[in-house]
């Protein structure tokens, strides 16, 4: 997996949350080397973690338009 | 986004034994010649399919340039890749021959021979059972388009629906192979209905072309072929046979086995098979099914317009709008302006059950639907798979004329800017500038952007699939071989401060640096 630093320490967080669940071996700040079954798993948590993180709310109400609607 | 549909590269997760059953087949050995090898790797089957000695490897570089040796390389390493060559070793060196199965069903296919119907037994039905090829491309789409409109949940549009539009459902045993396939997940019961809902892979499979989409469903049929009791091979062989069969021509069934008879009821569901009633003595293939294995770019494109014409626009609506006297029906529908407002003049269910995957739609007109892009519906469409490539990449491919001819005077404009910019200051920069403002550009740059940033938004995270090779123990071991996994394409990433490196395939890296080890403890002990 390849990510910008910050989701380093994010994932970090997970996997010693979840005993070392997630990730085989940590290669440097950007890149590291997670279980096959596991990665989308953990796109979705670090996703869920950042929107968290980021106060970004799940259900945006779409852009009305005054001509189409 | 890993693309985890089944494509041609499941023949490599075959093993050796099992492709040598394959080759025995002579439609199998054509299909995988036609279909599946490079052109370099064609030329080096033609070149030892009649040679009765082993060929050296030294003759195959001289085949090829030196300076195309990277190519020469994955041409021999796609035919071992497949067992179609076997190396030996010469008292001069290695060499390699091809197969004895593979050569022999490749013979036949060129020179004819062995039994008269491995091509099938072509039958003469009744002039009252005969169908034209026009009733076949009818009966292919619709049932191709049953599949899709099924996956992309067009009966769940119902208010965007007029009536006589609903497309028929696909056969319970298609319904079970999107299921296996992890292509649609169904929710509910049978007897009181039941919902499909489009996953991730459903979504890259939608977009895919009718080429892609027919082998992916039958690479899954091929997967799950223990369920009825059938091994691999025999599936395999039978798709390829079918393959090799000509559009038009009814064949019969009485040399088939009684295997093959129940295979062909599962692949008229497909569309792929042409029977008048159940108890007919004969089929028709479909173009669906002449086209799968054939390497001719036209042949396909003609049938993905033909079959996939119904996924384009209503041709007689769209042509009220249509201006332009070149313009062929169904070439493009879609407009969507830099306000992210998205007009579409179309009445295929289908079509607007697919923008809805990505469009928040607002109304239905007798030949067009409007909608918006939104934050909200580009990234509801990103959360299950769809990338912002293939909605940018759907957009332009059904752009309406109007946007392309507004988009090629755009480009007839800069080139006239820079021409003029150019004759005033010539230099290097000036023609850099011009070649980068020389591309047609049919979608607005900031719709383009805006779905960029939108998925690069809920995607910060990139992953592949692969192994991971490190602890090499000198510096030249390791640049030899991320060299070699560069060159053969299997390279990702490297740390060469590291000595690390990731690769989507490693046997081929394996056996190179076993036998890198093994030229260097030879040369140690000399």
């Amino acid at each position: 997996m390849k990510y910008a630093p910050p989701t380093m320490a994010m994932i970090e967080k997970i996997d010693k949350e979840s005993s070392g669940a997630y990730v085989i071996e940590r290669i440097d700040d950007r890149t590291c080397l997670v279980k096959e079954n596991k990665a989308d798993e953990l796109k979705a948590r670090v996703k869920t973690l950042m929107d968290k993180a980021m106060g970004v709310e799940d259900e945006e109400v779409a852009d009305l338009d005054s001509d189409l609607d | 986004m890993t693309d985890s549909l089944q494509s041609w590269d499941y023949l490599e997760g075959l093993q050796g034994v099992e492709l040598q059953k394959l080759y025995k087949s002579p439609p199998s050995a054509l299909a995988i010649f036609r279909k599946l090898l490079s052109g370099l790797s064609k030329h080096f089957v033609m070149s030892m399919l009649y040679c009765p000695r082993p060929t050296p490897l030294t003759e195959f570089e001289l085949m090829v340039k030196a300076s195309r040796a990277k190519d020469r390389q994955m041409a021999l390493d796609q035919l071992r890749r497949y067992h179609i060559v076997r190396e030996t070793t010469l008292k001069s060196g290695k060499a390699l021959s091809l197969v004895p199965d593979f050569a022999r069903s490749l013979r036949r296919v060129l020179g004819g021979g062995g039994s008269g119907y491995t091509f099938g037994q072509v039958f003469s039905p009744p002039a009252s059972q005969a169908v034209s090829v026009d009733d076949l491309d009818d009966y292919a789409r619709q049932q191709w388009e049953g599949i899709l409109g099924y996956m992309v949940g067009s009966s769940n549009l119902a208010e965007l629906q007029q009536p006589g539009e609903e497309l028929a459902p696909p056969s319970s045993s298609v319904i079970e192979l999107l299921k296996a396939g992890s292509l649609v997940t169904v929710q509910g019961t049978v007897s009181r209905g039941q919902i499909p809902t489009i996953t991730k892979d459903g979504f890259a499979f939608v977009l895919k072309d009718v080429s892609t989409q027919i082998w992916a469903l039958l690479f899954l049929y091929v997967d799950n072929c223990d369920a009825f009791d059938m091994e691999k091979i025999e599936v395999l062989s039978f798709i390829f046979f079918v393959a090799s069969l000509e559009l038009g021509l009814a064949y019969s069934i009485s040399t088939l086995t009684t295997k093959e008879k129940q295979m062909l009821q599962d692949l008229l569901g497909l569309g792929i098979i042409y029977q008048p009633d159940s108890n007919a003595t004969f089929f028709y293939p479909t173009r669906l099914a002449t086209t799968l294995t054939s390497s001719s770019t036209s042949a396909i494109t003609t049938a993905s317009q033909t079959l996939g014409s119904s996924l384009q626009p209503n041709s007689d609506l769209s042509a009220a709008h249509n201006t332009s006297p070149h313009q062929t029906p169904g070439s493009g529908f879609i407009i969507i302006e830099t306000n992210f407002r998205l007009y579409a003049y179309t009445s295929s269910s289908l079509q607007i059950a697919l923008l809805s995957l990505f469009i928040a739609l607002r109304s239905r007109h007798p030949n067009m639907v409007t909608g918006k892009m939104t934050k909200q519906s580009v990234q509801r469409a990103i959360q299950v798979g769809i990338t912002a490539e293939q909605i940018i990449s759907y957009l332009s491919t059904h752009a309406h004329p109007q946007m392309k001819r507004y988009a090629a005077a755009e480009l007839a404009r800069n080139q006239a800017r820079q021409i003029a910019i150019n004759a005033s200051s010539a230099g290097p920069n000036a023609e850099g500038a011009t070649n980068a403002m020389l591309h047609l550009k049919v979608i607005p740059d900031t719709i383009m952007d805006q779905i960029s940033l939108w998925q690069m938004e809920r995607d910060r995270i990139t992953s592949n699939a692969g192994f991971l090779l490190k602890d090499f123990t000198t510096n030249s071991e390791y640049q030899d071989v991320c060299r070699y996994a560069d060159e053969t394409g299997v390279l990702i990433w490297s740390d060469d401060k590291r000595r690390v490196f990731f690769v989507t395939r490693v046997e081929g890296v394996q056996s190179f640096i076993k036998e890198r080890r093994v030229r260097e403890q030879a040369r140690m002990a000399f």
